[in-house]
């Protein structure tokens, strides 16, 4: 019988800045009068543009596995434009797969006896408009199109007859801060194996931040939008004693601006150290 | 993923629209700067909302003299205020482009769209085949309507009859009067790829790959989309597979409103003489303002390869060919082999027609293409650079030049190229394309538009 064993979370929040204009497409204004081509996403309530946690975590997945060189093996959509996307489909793979290990994989159709307890590790929440921060006001006194955002008028020219075809695009304001942003990375010790891959495939995920950060978020990201950065970041370890109230306080891995201020190489140590096994 | 920052220096003015034109209503002019106004900071000084509203409603409003009669500075009420070369009077501005913060940028979408169409042009200059498939499509394109009544008689109302690919051939043949097979089959087929569709697989029956009559009548319908299967031949067969995809490029950094001034841009056309001349007609000047960055302006951003969309595991997929590959990965050599083709024929325009102010220009740019350091290319952004700096339209007129038919002239009257805005009327006669766009430094003649270098940034 498979068992599992929450040994500890790391947890790391922080902002996201949107370097560049930043577009996460939302439904289309349909009828609506005025109604925009390409809205952004807002949250249902408040109406303010957020940045939902799937589009986060997918994104980094698909700029990890590129950065493994995994195959785009699984086919999601038949129909064109076709979707690929990497999923390991056998146990022995798996075992040495930190983005399916990370990510998780699908039960798909067919659930064979390997797809059984195959736990993602990441959890990535939503990340709300910064209420607190400096750029939330600017952005509020700004002159913007739409609440928060910029209406961005753009023309594709015919390359014959030089004709101009305008369209318009929202984006958040280049400068927006989106935060606390927060992830969650369970460590497992998964019938017995212990947790060292757990702590080892940690330092991926950060891997996949910084690929982030040299890619784009959401929308239109090849001509300028989407370019995003983390910032104010702060890394914990919960372990099993934080939860049980022996340790009143979780254990600070890391601080700093960014990324490269974390010294994350350290991380595995320090967890390490503090499992209270 | 491979990225490098370049500086973007301005080397004439540079103008990016918002799609907004500002008016009298909008602003107001004085002593020689331009006010936007800001109705929040209006209201703000107590006036009366009803008051201005009916003041507004007045065709004679301007903001000019309501703000003087009210002895209101322009100052107090301004969103932002630029320099501006001359009174507008009834001449409206193009707003430039700025951040939400008003701090002006280069946005990325306009320096790729230049960068694609270099890459096309450069493509389609290097590849003969596609060079015989633009020109059949450019030919099926002028004559769909003819082809696509011919269709139309000889299946005589029977439907599958209208979607044969036997009877595609013999409409186009009798259309286009060809008396060689061959190239009766090369069109027919160049008609299927335009349209997306296989003629081997339509010829089997595949009811998928059938071509429609309306298909046919509206091949290249739309002037705004004239070129897209051209594109798709040359880049990929749709977004998804598009070559361009492989090319990241950001937004510049922003800049100071005091880099931007509202600049006077002026319509020149032949004169009688055969001289490039400011255009006036019936007492009305062709003049425009716009806001536009000042040359010498200087911006970084940056420029990005996804090299794993050139890898193996995406080449199966993607299929981008090692021509395609090899254009994105010489993008300078790329863009300034198009930049010395566009000069070239510029140069050659302005110097034919007595325009010297240009032909200086003209000449400094040659110069400076000529010994730029590695890595360094040219390119033509924005509004104003003409049909010649945005489109392929040099080879597209080599391509269908003929001795026997006027191609080009049938493919000008078909899609209103260099039509006369007041007669409606194309003149066959007259070059193509006549008029040019020239930017004024105060009061003479100075600028095309739109002309920068990129340079790699060291480190």
């Amino acid at each position: 019988m498979p068992n599992l064993m929450l040994k500890g979370k790391v947890i790391i929040t922080g902002a996201i800045e949107a370097v560049t204009g930043l577009h996460i497409g939302g439904a289309a204004a349909g009828l609506d009068i005025g109604g925009i081509d390409n809205p952004v996403i807002r949250h249902p309530v408040t109406r303010e543009p957020y940045i939902p946690g799937s589009s986060l975590r997918g994104k980094m997945r698909s700029l990890l596995d590129k950065h493994l060189g995994l195959e785009a093996n699984k086919l999601i959509q038949r129909w064109k434009p076709a979707v690929r996307l990497h999923e390991c489909d056998d146990e022995e793979k798996y075992l040495q797969c930190p983005a399916c290990q990370i990510f998780g994989v699908t039960p798909g159709d067919q659930r064979r006896d390997w797809n059984r307890l195959k736990p993602s590790r990441l959890i990535v929440r939503d990340v709300l408009l910064s209420q607190t921060h400096e750029a939330t006001r600017r952005l509020r006194e700004a002159k913007t199109d739409l609440p928060f955002t910029e209406v961005k008028w753009e023309a594709a020219i015919d390359r014959i007859t030089a004709a101009a075809v305008p369209r318009q695009n929202e984006r958040v304001p280049a400068g927006a801060v989106f935060s606390p942003f927060e992830m969650v990375y369970n460590l497992f010790d998964l019938n017995g194996t212990g947790i060292d891959n757990d702590i080892r495939w940690l330092t991926h995920l950060f891997k996949a931040m910084e690929l982030l950060e040299d890619d784009y978020l959401g929308g239109y990201g090849s001509r300028g939008a989407g370019k995003i950065a983390f910032r104010e970041l702060k890394v914990l370890f919960k372990s099993r004693a934080y939860y049980e109230g022996e340790i009143s306080e979780p254990v600070v891995l890391g601080e700093g601006n960014t990324l490269r201020d974390l010294n994350v190489s350290q991380f595995g140590e320090k967890i390490r150290q503090n499992l209270g096994d | 993923m491979s990225s490098t920052t370049y500086r973007l220096t301005c080397l004439s003015p540079v103008h990016i629209g918002t799609g907004q034109q500002w008016s009298k209503f909008d602003g107001a002019y004085h002593e020689g700067r331009w006010y936007v106004v800001d109705l929040d900071r209006v209201f703000a000084l107590g006036v009366d909302g009803n008051e201005l509203a009916q003041a507004m409603s007045s065709g004679a409003f301007s903001w000019a003299e309501w703000l003087r009669g009210r002895r209101i500075s322009p100052e107090q009420v301004a969103l932002y205020s630029l320099p501006c070369a001359l009174p507008p009077g009834e001449v409206y501005i193009r707003e430039g482009i700025k951040d939400v913060y008003l701090r002006p940028y280069i946005p990325a979408t306009t320096l790729k769209g230049a960068v694609r169409t270099a890459i096309v042009w450069y493509l389609l200059r290097h590849d003969e085949q596609a060079q015989a498939f633009t020109r059949r499509y450019l030919i099926l394109a002028v004559y769909a309507k003819d082809i696509g009544q011919i269709v139309n008689r000889l299946a005589k109302g029977n439907r599958q009859a209208e979607e044969d690919p036997q009877l595609h051939l013999r409409a186009i043949r009798e259309a286009l009067e060809l008396d060689d097979a061959q190239e009766a089959e090369a069109f027919l087929q160049t008609l299927y790829r335009a349209l997306g569709k296989h003629l081997e697989g339509a010829r089997r029956g595949d009811r998928y790959e059938r071509v429609r009559m309306r298909d046919i009548r509206e091949l290249g319908s739309d002037r705004r989309f004239l070129a897209l299967p051209v594109e798709r031949y040359l880049l990929g067969k749709d977004p998804n597979h598009d070559l361009l995809r492989v090319l990241q490029v950001g937004d510049s950094e922003t800049t100071s409103l005091e880099q931007m001034e509202v600049g006077l841009v002026w319509t020149y056309h032949l004169n009688q003489s055969g001289r490039l001349q400011p255009k006036r007609e019936q007492g009305m000047e062709y003049k425009s303002l716009a806001e536009w960055l000042k040359p010498e302006t200087s911006v970084r951003l940056s420029l990005r390869i996804d090299e794993s969309l050139l890898g193996e595991q995406a080449n199966k997929v993607l299929k981008f060919k090692p021509t395609q590959q090899q254009a994105i990965r010489r993008l300078p050599e790329v863009c300034n082999s198009y930049a010395r083709s566009v000069i070239g024929r510029q140069k050659e325009y302005v110097t034919r027609h007595h325009q010297p102010q240009l032909q200086a220009f003209y000449n400094q740019l040659q110069q400076r293409l000529d010994s730029l350091p590695g890595g360094a290319f040219l390119l033509n952004i924005g509004w104003g650079g003409g049909w010649e700096a945005k489109t392929v339209g040099d080879i597209v007129q080599e391509i269908l030049h003929d001795d026997d038919y006027d191609d080009f002239g049938e493919l000008r009257k078909r899609y209103k190229l260099g039509e006369n805005p007041q007669t409606n009327r194309i003149n066959p006669d007259a070059p193509f394309p006549e008029t040019r766009l020239v930017a004024y430094q105060g009061a003479a003649a100075a600028y095309p538009l739109g002309w920068v270098l990129l340079e790699p940034e060291k480190g």
